[in-house]
């Protein structure tokens, strides 16, 4: 991936180029759901919190590091019957209600889900230690 | 075809066709010229199967939406409550429920009304003025006033709700907590929470004794039930289900582990769902001791029994079907084919 600058620097071209053609397309649609959370806590791997909002399903939302700058940011409602999951222990986040069970990257590890929990996609600000959930619309 | 496969066949073969001829010799059920019907709702299908209790057949099948998850009746058998769970078009749930009345002469849904939290069991009240909603995603139980179809309280219990029993006499409401370990009792009245009862390890179905003397309660991954004093608190007895023959208890027990436990309606015996090794369990009362196992369909998860408490229903939602045990012969008399996971059921005496 190029430098920021260099990102920058071609949206701006794009965004030029799209205004000389007069249709003014350089601005995303805004977000669904978008959110910053402090993660400096989260210093070791598989370190988990429960970030203070409420996701765009009303429920909490489970913040996992997964290594140095990779984050998950996951729903806690279990996709069964939606009682609230419990932060991964040993690498399984679990529902107490009827066990299913997910892993980091809230993938189905054991029934009865049958659906992954809902991800939200996820900017880690380096510098900051903060960390951007975001659902495009 | 496998060896287990052969002998599976030609034992459904041979326990349909002694069912077959029982359900023949069966007696018609009329009382005082009614006569009783299951309601069975179907968590995957949507929807609610109605078997005539008297022919034992499916007359009716009544949509109501995906994830029914409980259908109670009120007392009066003119009203059915059923909670559901609602859920996005892409299958996830939305965090939101669902409580849908429907009348069991016409099957036809009469309302249904939507609040916030993922609801689990019902309850209603002896009087049919109070329908209780127990919501797991929440801490809290939400008391619907049954004639106006509004919910007009919701009480503190402690988190995850999940089964709920009333006394006979109305007074008093047990609540057993699926994501806690204690079973939680308030006052009707006032709905304010009298006490708690703990019992170590996440509450699934609870049953009160009709005198409210005794409270057996199923837990997550404990084969078999806890019996308590529900006015002090004390735990009485554990009862350890007893594993099909030559069958050993695994070393890890599923979550759900028994699920469903019935009194039947002269209190004398205690019905109680071996989940994990699809059997039940009959109990004689006081002494709780075991009369009979009788092996059912698969994964059965829920119990209810007819008016005259002659037979028991039991849900089998691995195998999509309905077992109806004779309390006096102790035996499977028939196996119902229903809709998709039958879960709950209720029953009612209704005029022809």
């Amino acid at each position: 991936m190029g430098s920021r600058r260099e990102f920058l620097g071609d949206a701006a071209r794009l965004a030029a180029a799209a205004a000389a053609i007069g249709c003014d397309r350089s601005h995303k649609p805004a977000p669904l759901f978008e959110a910053t959370v402090d993660v400096s806590t989260l210093s070791t791997d598989a370190a988990s919190l429960v970030a203070p909002v409420i996701g765009l399903d009303g429920a909490p939302i489970l913040v996992i590091r997964d290594g140095e700058r990779r984050f998950h940011a996951l729903s806690m409602q279990c996709t069964h019957e939606g009682c609230p999951v419990r932060p991964p222990v040993q690498g399984f986040i679990t529902c107490p209600c009827h066990g299913s069970q997910y892993d980091l990257e809230g993938r189905v590890r054991r029934g009865p889900a049958q659906l992954p929990l809902a991800r939200y996609a996820v900017e880690y600000h380096r510098w900051s230690k903060r960390l951007t959930l975001r659902v495009d619309s | 075809m496998s060896t287990r496969a052969v002998t599976a066949s030609l034992g459904t073969l041979i326990v349909a066709t002694a069912i077959a001829a029982i359900s023949k010799a069966l007696p018609a059920q009329d009382h005082a010229g009614k006569s009783s019907f299951v309601f069975v709702e179907n968590t995957n299908g949507g929807d609610v199967s109605i078997i005539d209790a008297s022919t034992l057949k499916v007359v009716g099948t009544i949509p109501v939406g995906l994830s029914p998850d409980d259908i109670v009746a009120a007392p009066a058998n003119d009203v059915l409550y059923v909670s559901r769970i609602v859920h996005r078009g892409d299958g996830r749930p939305t965090g939101t429920g669902e409580l849908v009345a429907i009348d069991p002469n016409t099957r036809q849904v009469s309302w249904r009304v939507g609040f916030r939290g993922v609801p689990n069991h019902l309850a209603v009240s002896p009087d049919g003025r109070r329908v209780y909603v127990t919501v797991v995603s929440g801490n809290y139980v939400d008391v619907f006033d049954a004639a106006r179809h509004a919910l007009i309280d919701s009480v503190d219990v402690g988190i995850g709700p999940h089964d709920i029993d009333v006394s006979r006499d109305g007074k008093t409401v047990y609540v057993g907590l699926i994501r806690g370990t204690d079973v939680t009792v308030f006052d009707a009245a006032t709905n304010r929470v009298l006490r708690k009862i703990p019992f170590g390890a996440n509450v699934r179905p609870i049953a009160l004794s009709h005198d409210e003397s005794r409270l057996y309660v199923q837990l997550s991954q404990y084969y078999g039930f806890v019996v308590a004093d529900p006015r002090t608190g004390k735990i009485l007895r554990r009862i350890d289900m007893p594993m099909p023959k030559g069958a050993k208890t695994p070393d890890t027990l599923p979550v759900t582990t028994n699920h469903g436990i019935r009194i039947t309606a002269d209190g004398k015996y205690l019905i109680a769902n071996g989940s994990m090794t699809d059997l039940v369990g009959i109990y004689s009362l006081p002494d709780l001791r075991l009369v009979a196992t009788v092996p059912v369909g698969r994964d059965p998860n829920w119990v209810t029994l007819t008016p005259d408490g002659r037979r028991v229903f039991i849900s089998n939602r691995g195998s999509d079907d309905v077992s109806v045990i004779d309390i006096a012969s102790r035996k499977e008399v028939a196996r119902v084919k229903v809709g998709k996971y039958p879960q709950r059921m209720t029953s009612v005496a209704l005029a022809r």
